[in-house]
C-alpha cells in the first residue's frame, strides 16, 4: 500500500544552505555526489523500493525549493523521488525551481550514486542517507544487515534533532571570526564543452597512505593538502599568476564538535593559505604549514565561525532585502569573496562507518565534488575498508595537476589504481 | 586492466589514452568503455536553445524596428510601443520560461506586468479615461476570479500558493479604486473589483484561515 505524504509542511533553509539557491545560475549549481560500488549489479527494481521506505525516514530530504519574498524556504513533496539509470556525466546541474527533489539516485552497473543539492545536506547527511538507502536495499535483497548499527536507522522515526538548523541552535554571540578576503591563485584551462565534468579517481590503500602520511608525522588530510599544494604550486610555476597564493579551502563536519545529529548542512571550513614565499618549499615544509593553519580548528574557532554565518543571516538590512536583489548580491559575493578567495576543495568525508556485513557487498565509496563557477578542479576524498578514493573533478581539459598528484603518491611507493570518465 | 608506463598507474577502463598524461595506451581491443561511468551522452537542453533563440530573434526585431524608424523618420516615436512591448515580452514569457517561474508566480507578475503596460499605453497616447476606469479594473476583476478559481479548486498547482497573488491583486484593487474615488473617475468597475477582490481574501481568511496564514508566513518570513 502507497502511503500517502503530506505536502504542507515547509521549512525554513539552513544558515548554510542559504547561500547555495541565490548563488544558482541557470548554467551551474551546487549539487555533489556520493556513490558506493557494490559487489554485485544493482537491482534497479528493489533500490526503488529501498527509496520509498527510506524517503520517508529522512522528511529533509524529501523536499523542493520554493520562493518566498524575503528567502527561499523547503517545501515537502507529494510524489516518491524516482531512481534513474546513469546515463550522462556526474554532478549535474540540478532544476531547483521544478517542484522536484533536489536529489538524484542513480544506478549504473554494480554503483549505486546519490546526488544531491547542496542546500539539503553536506557530504555528512549525504553519506547517512546513501547508507540507510543501502542498508534498507541489502535487506530487501535478503542480506540480514542489522540496520540498528545505522547511526541513523532507517526503521527509526525522524527526530526534530535531525532537521534543526544547528546553527542556529548552537550560535551563541560570544565573538565571531574576521574574514579576511584575497584573491587565491586560480589554476586555468581549456573549458570542456557543455559544461561536462571530467572525473579522475585514484584508489590506493588506506593502510599505505596513513602509514606514510605518520612517517611525516601529520593526519591523512595535512598530508594530501601538502601533496596537493605542491602539486599546483609546481604547475603555478608555469603560469603568470605568480604572486597570488595557492588556498586549500578543507570543509570541516561541526557534528563532532558540538555533538549534532543533524542531517542537513552543519559544516565549516579552513583555508590553508600557501604564500608565494613558499613557492620553493619542499613537502615537508608545506605539511608544516598545513599543520599550523589546521591547528587553528577548535570548537572556539568553530564556534566563532558559527556566530558568524548567524551574524550574517540576522542583519537588519539583509533579511528586508527582497529576494531577487538578495540574489543578485549573494550570487556576486559567492562568485568573488567565495570561490575567489580559494584557488580548490579538497573535503575528507573519512573513514565511512557501516554495520557489519557491508564489507562483504561494498567495494569502496567515491566522492565527487561538483565544478565550480571560477575553481578549475576540486578533490573529494573517502575511505572504505582498505580503499581509499580521491577523486579529482573538474571542468578543464588539462589535468597537469591531477597527474603531478598522482606521480608524489606513485614517489612514495603506493599503488594507485585510476578509474575515469574521460576518454 | 591497462597500464601507463610514464605515469606508473594501473588503468581500469578500456581507453585509449592515460587520462593523466595522454599518452596512448596501446589498447588492443581499441573498444571504449568505462568500469564506472556510462559513455556519456554530452547534455545539452533544448528548452534552453529554444528560449535563447526566442530571445535573439525578438531583440533582433526591436532593433531592426528602430533602425527602420531612425531611418525614415529620424526620430524615435512608435517604436516605444515596440519597446515596451519587447519589455512584456522579456517579463511577461521569456522570464518564466527561462526561470521556471511557479505558476503562481508567473500568473502575479503577468498580470502586474500587463496593468504596467496599459498604464503606459493610457499615458503615452494621451488617451485618458479608458485604461485606469476600465481596462485595469477589468483585468484585475478577471485576474481575482481566475486566481479564485485556482484556490478554489486547490488540486491544480498546490492552490494556496495563489494566496499571496490574492492579496497583491486586492492591494492593487484598493489602490485603483481610491485612486478613482479621489480623481473623481469613473467608479463602477473599480468598485466592483475592489469589491470581488477584498471579499475572496477575507473569505479565504474566515474560512480557511490555517492554510491562508500558513501560507502567508512562509512566502513572508524574515
Amino acid at each position: 500500500m502507497m502511503i500517502e505524504k503530506n505536502e504542507d509542511n515547509w521549512l525554513k533553509i539552513d544558515n548554510a544552505g542559504l547561500i547555495y539557491p541565490s548563488a544558482s545560475s541557470e548554467k551551474w549549481n551546487n549539487v555533489f555526489r556520493v556513490c558506493a560500488y557494490l559487489k554485485d549489479d544493482v537491482n534497479p527494481d528493489l533500490l526503488q523500493q529501498a527509496l520509498n521506505i527510506v524517503i520517508l525516514r529522512f522528511p529533509n530530504f524529501d523536499v523542493s525549493i520554493r520562493r518566498g519574498v524575503f528567502w527561499y524556504y523547503f517545501q515537502s513533496l507529494k510524489d516518491f523521488p524516482i531512481i534513474e539509470e546513469e546515463k550522462t556525466y556526474p554532478c549535474r546541474r540540478m532544476e531547483i525551481n521544478a517542484k522536484k527533489h533536489l536529489f538524484r539516485v542513480l544506478y549504473y552497473k554494480n554503483k549505486v550514486s546519490f546526488e544531491t543539492f547542496h542546500a539539503i545536506t553536506d557530504g555528512g547527511g549525504a553519506l547517512q542517507f546513501l547508507n540507510s538507502l543501502l542498508c534498507c536495499y541489502f535487506n530487501l535483497l535478503g542480506k540480514n544487515i542489522n540496520e540498528k548499527e545505522l547511526e541513523y536507522s532507517y526503521k527509526d522515526k525522524p527526530s526534530i534533532e535531525e532537521v534543526e538548523d544547528s546553527f542556529k541552535r548552537f550560535a551563541d554571540g560570544s565573538g565571531t571570526t574576521k574574514r579576511l578576503f584575497r584573491h587565491a591563485y586560480q589554476v586555468h584551462g581549456t573549458p570542456e564543452q557543455n559544461g561536462k565534468l571530467d572525473v579522475i579517481t585514484a584508489v590506493l590503500s588506506t593502510e599505505k597512505l596513513h602509514k606514510i602520511a605518520k612517517e611525516h608525522n601529520a593526519t591523512i588530510t595535512q598530508f594530501l593538502v601538502a601533496v596537493y599544494a605542491l602539486s599546483i604550486i609546481n604547475y603555478k610555476k608555469l603560469t603568470i599568476q605568480k604572486k597570488r597564493p595557492v588556498v586549500i579551502s578543507v570543509p570541516i563536519s561541526l557534528r563532532k564538535y558540538f555533538g549534532s545529529k543533524t542531517l542537513r548542512n552543519f559544516s565549516s571550513w579552513v583555508d590553508i593559505v600557501f604564500d608565494d614565499k613558499n613557492k620553493n618549499a619542499n613537502l615537508d615544509d608545506l605539511i608544516d604549514i598545513a599543520k599550523e593553519q589546521m591547528s587553528v580548528i577548535n570548537k572556539d574557532y568553530l564556534q566563532k565561525n558559527i556566530n558568524m554565518n548567524i551574524k550574517t543571516e540576522k542583519n537588519f538590512f539583509v533579511r528586508i532585502m527582497p529576494l531577487f536583489i538578495k540574489k543578485i548580491a549573494l550570487q556576486l559575493s559567492y562568485k568573488f569573496f567565495g570561490e575567489g578567495s580559494y584557488t580548490t576543495v579538497l573535503t575528507n568525508l573519512g573513514k565511512v562507518s557501516v554495520p557489519s556485513g557491508f564489507e562483504n557487498l561494498v567495494d569502496r565509496y567515491d566522492c565527487l565534488l561538483c565544478k565550480s563557477i571560477i575553481n578549475a578542479i576540486n578533490i573529494g576524498v573517502i575511505s572504505f575498508n582498505d580503499k581509499f578514493s580521491i577523486t579529482f573533478t573538474g571542468a578543464i581539459r588539462e589535468h597537469n595537476i591531477e597527474k603531478e598528484f598522482c606521480r608524489m603518491l606513485k614517489n612514495f611507493g603506493l599503488d594507485l589504481v585510476i578509474y575515469t570518465n574521460i576518454k | 586492466m591497462l597500464h601507463c608506463d610514464k605515469c606508473d598507474v594501473d588503468i581500469k577502463d578500456n581507453i585509449n589514452n592515460c587520462p593523466l598524461c595522454g599518452r596512448d595506451l596501446d589498447n588492443k581491443t581499441q573498444i571504449q568503455s568505462f568500469v564506472c561511468y556510462p559513455d556519456d551522452k554530452i547534455w545539452i537542453s533544448k528548452r534552453n536553445i529554444l528560449i535563447n533563440m526566442l530571445f535573439f530573434i525578438s531583440i533582433i526585431g526591436v532593433v531592426i524596428s528602430i533602425f527602420l524608424e531612425l531611418l525614415i523618420f529620424k526620430r524615435i516615436w512608435y517604436n516605444w510601443y515596440v519597446i515596451t512591448g519587447e519589455a512584456l515580452f522579456l517579463l511577461a514569457i521569456i522570464a518564466p520560461l527561462k526561470f521556471r517561474w511557479s505558476f503562481s508566480a508567473i500568473s502575479l507578475i503577468d498580470s502586474l506586468t500587463i496593468c504596467s503596460y496599459i498604464l503606459f499605453l493610457e499615458l503615452f497616447t494621451h488617451s485618458f479615461g479608458w485604461g485606469l476606469n476600465y481596462a485595469i479594473p477589468m483585468f484585475l476583476l478577471f485576474c481575482t476570479l481566475y486566481t479564485t478559481i485556482i484556490i478554489v479548486s486547490r488540486n491544480y498547482y498546490q492552490g494556496y500558493d495563489f494566496v499571496v497573488c490574492l492579496l497583491v491583486l486586492a492591494i492593487l484593487s484598493t489602490a485603483i479604486f481610491l485612486y478613482n474615488l479621489l480623481s473623481g473617475g469613473i467608479m463602477w468597475p473599480s468598485l466592483v473589483t475592489f469589491l470581488t477582490s477584498v471579499t475572496c481574501f477575507i473569505g479565504f481568511l474566515i474560512f480557511k484561515f490555517k492554510k491562508v496564514k500558513a501560507q502567508i508566513e512562509k512566502k513572508f518570513f524574515i
